[in-house]
Order: C-alpha cells, then structure tokens, then sequence
C-alpha cells in the first residue's frame, strides 16, 4: 500500500474494521507519522463519544476484578517492611524482634539495604512510571514551577522537612498542595558533580517509586504525589536517574 | 447512572486502610508511621480522587493504586459495559471484556499516553478492538448472525433507530443525524456491527473504495464538529 492508499483506511482503521494485514501497515506508518495519529486519535474521540450509552457500570465486574488484582494474577512485590529496617537489614520477617512495632528510627544504611530488596522486582514497572513522572513533572517546570512554588506557600499545603536524620537541619522541603501537585525546593544540598543527579523517591503502600529526577543542582522542581504517599526521600544517582535508589537516602521526610 | 462507589467491595477506602491498600499481599501497612495512617481521612482521599483528572489517576495506577483504579472504573465502566454489549449483543461476555479492559489497565496503565487522546476514548477503542475480535471468531459470529436475523425480522434493518436509542448526548445526536445517511450507515454498520469495510461493502453493495472514504469523512466531518465537546472531554 502507497501512503494515500493507507490514509484513505485511517476511518475505518480508528473503527476497527480493516483486515489484519492492512491494519499491521497502517500501525507501522502511525509510529512515523504524527500527523496520520493525531487524526486516528481524532476518530476515535469520535467513536468514544458515539460508544457512550451512558450504563451503569457493572458492579458484581468490579467484585471480579478487585478478586483478581488482590489475588495471584501477578507476583506480589515483597511488602517494604519499615519494622524490619528498624531492626536491621538481616532483620527476617516473622522473627519477634523484627516485627515490633516501635517508634522510627532514621536507620538509612537498612533503608537503602531494603529498598533494594523490592526494587529489583519493580524495576521494570517504575522505569516505565519514571519517564510518566518525569513528563509531568517537565510539563509543570515548563508552567513556571518557581512562581507556582512561591504561590504555593500561601494557599494549603502541607509542608515535609526532608532531613538526613531525624532533627537534623532540614536539606530540602516538599510542599503538597490538595491536588497533588507538590514543589520540592532544596535548601541545603550542594551541587553534584557532573553526571550525578539528585533524585526523588516516595513510600506509595509499601513500595519505592520514583517522583522524578531533581537534577543536580536543584532548586524548585515541581512533581506530582499522589494521595498514598507519605515518605519521600532524596538519593544521589547517575544523570538520567534510575528505575530504583542505588546509593544510601541522603534526605528523608514524612507528612506529619 | 448508579454510583458503585469508590471502593465499591466496601472498604476500599476505609479511614484506617488511606495509607496503604486493602488488597492483601499488595498492601503493606506502614508500620514505622502507625499515626500517618489517621491523617487522612477517607473523605479527603475520595475529594482528591475526584478531583484528579484521568491522566493523573493513571499515574496513581502505574503507583499500584488501586483506589485509582476503583475510580476510573467509576467514571468508564458504564461505558466500556455500554459499548461492550451493543457490539456484542450479550451481557456475559460484555462483563467479561469490562473485565479485560481494567485489569489491562492495572496490569499495563503505560500504555495509556494522554497526548494521543483521552482515557475514555483510549478505553473504549481497546473496548471495541477486544469485542470485535469477539465477534469475529466464528462461533459466536453464527450467534450473532442468528440474533441479528431475530431482530431485522422484527423491527427492519433500523441502524438509524437503534443509535438513536443510545443515550448520547443532544449534540452527538443531532450531528449525527446531519451525516449524509450513507456515511452514517456505514459508521455505524462498521462501529456497533463490528464489521469491516469490506463486509460493510458488501451489506450495501458498495465498491469497497466508496465505503472507506464515506467512513472517514463522516468521521472527519462528526470530528470538526465536535472539536469543543471532544476538547472539554480530554479536560475531565
Ligand atoms: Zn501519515
């Protein structure tokens, strides 16, 4: 197929109703040509809005799918056990002393120790998550995230001291506004050397994942929490960032 | 349109579960900070799920969220089901592709990209693909051939009546209705009878060539003229 014999099936590719060999052509010019896109996402929005019978949405389906996510569809990632870090890295789940409930104590080595137990196993996930973050995150630097974050310190928020331990001076805070849209503002972190940058890291239910590269000579950088999120902590890693912590936390906070 | 709720097993959203998540081995509770857990009341989290757009409730999925997923399920469920079983002619397996639908989402929300179009029309196009894939394996394409004579024997071949019936909105109706009826009936042949354009050319006996182009530009036509509903759609 020549490109305008290929455009002229972009309507009924965007309705599903081409043959599978012409639909495998269309999708291998799509990935090339932005413009042909923007039109199938423009039928489509078509088809959604012709599609919407406006039903009820099934609530014994939404039982199933609850089952199943909370079910063996797919290998849980090991819950982050901060009882166990508290204990120490060898610490094993189940034995009496890991498991008692005390007060938090900023042991950073055996944070990093367990993080990287859950990290290897979410890797694949979060790296996809980090360029999602690090696109809204750019998107929201692109707004002015420095007028933002002054604005910010005037309407509600909640306000987190990332320390290097507890009572220490702060090395950056994190502004959360209702939405969740929060401003991270270093304010005693010195610059990296070249081909370091510093990176953002939030506890979501248990798990690491990433908020988003700082750079590494940050100072206001805007970046989206989301409601789950309490913890959040700064590592150092190569430019780029990666997919989970690789160098111990240098910065830690809670939403008190 | 009846509200499943957020959390509609009943507890997806408990005050004392607003740190972590119900859902068995996924959830972790936060063990060093057994107060945080209180700050939040589920009031406050169901007020910001509400309020986050779908972009950001997909970003809350790739984070295992499932009270995310719980409200988008709310907001596109009727919807995906809606399409589902207009395509599909069958309750049951239109539950089983809303099924598919979200459990793909949660198992790959990466492959939503919100500059290539809204959730909702990212959504309802997998709907579709996985209800025309359906349709087309020959088994249930015999039920549906029987179904389908069922229905033309009793109420004519009325794909105009049938859309109507939908409950689109005002504004989709009547530009809908603006179409040149043949556009219209090949969209509509293609889009809810789940066929290609060679077989709609068939049913009208059309040359192929003359269906594709009707398709595409009654879509293009419906797309200029719902910029603005499209426009306010990707804001929601
Ligand atoms: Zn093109």
């Amino acid at each position: 197929m020549n490109d305008s014999e290929l455009e002229s099936l972009l309507g009924a590719y965007a309705l599903d109703a081409v043959e599978p060999d012409e639909a495998l052509a269309i999708e291998e010019h799509l990935a090339g040509c932005p413009r042909c896109r923007a039109e199938v996402a423009g039928y489509r929005e078509v088809a959604a809005l012709l599609g919407n019978a406006g039903e009820a949405a099934p609530e014994a389906v939404w039982e199933r799918i609850a089952d199943e996510i909370a079910g063996a569809s797919r290998p849980a990632p090991p819950p982050l056990d901060l009882s166990r870090m508290e204990a120490g890295a060898s610490g094993r789940p189940g034995t009496g002393r890991a498991r008692r409930r005390v007060r938090p104590v900023y042991a950073l080595a055996a944070v990093a120790a367990a993080l990287a137990l859950v990290v290897g196993i979410l890797s694949a996930k979060v790296a996809d998550l980090n360029n999602q973050v690090n696109a809204v995150s750019s998107a929201l630097s692109r707004g002015g995230a420095a007028q933002q974050f002054i604005a910010a310190g005037n309407l509600p928020h909640r306000e987190v001291t990332l320390a290097a331990k507890r009572g220490a001076p702060a090395s950056a805070r994190l502004l959360v506004r209702p939405g969740g849209t929060a401003y991270f503002e270093n304010t005693a972190m010195k610059a990296l050397p070249r081909g370091r940058t510093y990176q953002l890291w939030a506890l979501a239910s248990g798990r690491v994942v990433s908020l988003g590269v700082l750079g590494s000579a940050p100072h206001v950088v805007a970046v989206r929490v989301e409601p789950n999120m309490k913890t959040f902590m700064v590592t150092n890693e190569p430019e780029g960032g990666t997919s989970g912590p690789t160098t111990p936390v240098l910065a830690q906070g809670t939403i008190a | 349109m009846r509200d499943p709720g957020l959390g509609p097993d009943g507890h997806a959203l408990n005050a004392d579960e607003a740190g972590s998540d119900h859902a068995g081995p996924r959830g972790a509770p936060d063990a060093s900070h057994p107060e945080s857990a209180s700050l939040r009341t589920s009031a406050d989290m169901r007020a910001d799920l509400q309020a986050a757009s779908d972009a950001n409730l997909v970003l809350a999925i790739a984070r295992y969220h499932e009270e995310a997923l719980a409200e988008t399920y709310r907001r596109h469920a009727g919807a995906v089901f809606g399409l589902a079983r207009r395509v599909l002619w069958d309750v049951a397996l239109a539950e089983e592709v809303v099924q598919e639908i979200f459990l793909r989402l949660w198992n790959a929300p990466e492959r939503f990209d919100p500059e290539r179009g809204s959730l909702r029309s990212f959504l309802l196009a997998q709907t579709h693909g996985r209800a025309v894939d359906l349709l087309r394996s020959e088994s249930s394409r015999r039920d549906r051939e029987a179904r389908e004579a069922a229905s033309t024997a009793t109420a004519g071949y009325d794909l105009e009546q049938e859309v109507f019936d939908l409950a689109v909105s005002d504004q989709v109706r009547q530009v809908l209705g603006a179409l040149p009826f043949d556009q219209r009936r090949a969209i509509e042949l293609a889009y809810f009878g789940g066929h290609s354009y060679r077989e709609v050319a068939v049913l009208l006996n059309e040359p192929e060539g003359t269906v594709k182009s009707r398709i595409r530009a009654g879509l293009g036509r419906m797309h200029r003229e719902l910029a603005s509903t499209i426009a306010r759609g990707a804001d929601a």
